[in-house]
């Protein structure tokens, strides 16, 4: 057989030259996939980047968002309560700090002292549950107004002994202020999570309910003291002066805060707790005040023959005035005191 | 396979190539459009070559399916005309070049592949994607036409 070798002439340049193109083809493409994948490696780390500053911007936004919602659950604008009674009580420390303070400057005499200490004054300390004493110190920092401080107590809420407790002086005790005490002074604010400042509130001694504002509703005679004590004495907090804390809304610039996100067409209300909005030195809005009053109360004061009825038995200096019930003044005919009561 | 060891091994293979390219497309131009792919694809592809003393053969399959890939094209246009045939003059036995050209293709590539590059009938059948007894058989016939367009100068 012949040799088939001979039927193909010698290869021809161009073979080399098309292997070599193809070759170099080869890598130029090779050499493109690689700057496309750094490339496309680049975006995604671009990408994700950008998500997660996008995330966090969104959580930033959301977090307003649920700020301003209508109806913010209890722990949605970050403020938890401690409760059903949301005011701030005193909290049981994991671990006593009985730490015996110099006693160089006491308080005149509401300063608790263990059993075996002899008491500076005759005063009969409960002695059939031993109880950790609440130690009543004063503040390190000079504040502007004097507190006590209840520390390490086992239970909820401090038992002080109404005999052992001599007001201070009620000009020290304005009566929003003393009533957020905590919210006011951002010290004590501070010193919260291991102490707790006790409240200061007024009261009558035969009142159903103790007050923040000691002239809330015409009170007269009232006393300071502390709410453990009003409490012991069977009161309950004020539903017109002491709200739970409840959700208020303000603007930056305004000089109220509010029940109603749109309450006298406002805009651009923030929601906060209504400590918080005292604290920050805003008033409760005179319409939101009258809608309270009215939705709280249930009777009022007027004379017979008087045009309004009032809640402050006082008012524009009324005398003989009758507690009534809504019935009562619905059968007189008679309107709301447009300055105790506000219009509705 | 790295780079080199591939640059190396298909220049080292350029002969069978061409040969193989030019009895399927009967061009230079074609031949060399072939024969470009063939080499691209195979080195872009060169880590799916598992074993490395295959490589003629594996380059040599990727060859007949770009020269299938050129023949398809050629649907829509005309074969190539006879000018662009590659000259017969440059061969050493013109007779037996056209006598080869003038073979079906179904037939000239076993021969070829066979006796001229020397690979087994497995791996023709491998190859050209057919059994080896079809290799074999038309083997047997390309050689026989062959012989009979070869015979009156064989009886000279």
């Amino acid at each position: 057989m012949k040799d088939l070798n001979n039927a193909f002439p010698d290869t021809p340049e161009y073979v080399r030259h098309a292997i070599h193109m193809g070759l170099n083809r080869a890598r130029r493409r090779q050499a493109l996939k690689r700057r496309l994948f750094a490339l496309a490696s680049a975006a995604a780390v671009l990408a994700v980047m950008l998500g997660a500053l996008t995330l966090a911007v969104n959580e930033r936004r959301l977090a307003g968002t649920r700020l301003r919602s209508p109806n913010p659950g209890p722990l949605a604008h970050g403020y938890a309560t401690d409760g059903p009674t949301p005011k701030p009580l005193p909290k049981p420390t994991p671990e006593p700090t009985a730490v015996p303070l110099p006693t160089a400057v006491p308080l005149p005499t509401a300063v608790p002292l263990p059993k075996a200490v002899p008491l500076p004054t005759a005063v009969p300390l409960p002695t059939a549950t031993p109880m950790p004493t609440p130690v009543s110190r004063p503040t390190e920092r000079p504040t502007p107004m004097p507190s006590v401080l209840v520390t390490a107590l086992p239970t909820a809420r401090p038992v002080v002994d109404a005999g052992l407790f001599t007001p201070m002086p009620t000009a020290y005790y304005p009566a929003k202020a003393a009533v957020y005490e905590a919210a006011i002074v951002p010290e004590m604010s501070e010193a919260a999570d291991s102490e707790v400042v006790e409240q200061f509130v007024y009261s009558t001694k035969n009142g159903k309910y103790y007050h923040g504002d000691r002239s809330c509703s015409g009170m007269r005679g009232a006393s300071a003291r502390l709410i453990a004590e009003a409490e012991k004495l069977g009161q309950s907090a004020c539903p017109i002066c002491m709200p739970e804390d409840p959700t208020v809304w303000m603007t930056r610039a305004g000089k109220y805060y509010h029940d109603s996100e749109d309450c006298s067409g406002m805009r651009y209300a923030v929601a906060m707790p209504e400590s918080e909005a005292i604290a920050s030195g805003r008033k409760l809005c005179p319409v939101c005040q009258s809608s309270r009053v009215r939705t709280l109360r249930t009777d009022f004061y007027s004379t017979d023959g008087g045009k309004y009825y009032h809640a402050d038995p006082e008012c524009s200096g009324m005398l003989g005035a009758v507690r009534r019930t809504e019935e009562e003044l619905q059968k007189l005919g008679q309107g709301p005191c447009p300055v105790c009561v506000g219009n509705p | 396979m790295d780079d080199i060891q591939y640059t190396e091994r298909a220049l080292g293979c350029e002969r069978r190539l061409y040969r193989v390219a030019i009895a399927l497309l009967r061009s230079d131009a074609d031949a060399a459009d072939a024969i470009q792919e063939a080499v691209f694809k195979g080195w872009m592809h060169r880590e799916a070559l598992r074993d490395g003393e295959r490589f003629e053969a594996w380059l040599m399959r990727i060859l007949v399916n770009e020269c299938r890939n050129i023949q398809r094209k050629w649907k829509g246009r005309p074969e190539p005309l006879n000018e662009q045939i590659v000259s017969a003059q440059g061969a050493p036995d013109p007779a037996l070049q056209d006598a080869i050209r003038r073979l079906p293709e179904r037939l000239r590539l076993p021969l070829l592949l066979h006796h001229l590059e020397g690979y087994s009938l497995r791996e023709i059948s491998s190859i050209l994607k057919i059994p080896e007894t079809t290799a074999k058989s038309r083997l047997y016939q390309a050689r026989s036409a062959l012989r009979q367009a070869l015979s009156p100068e064989v009886g000279r």
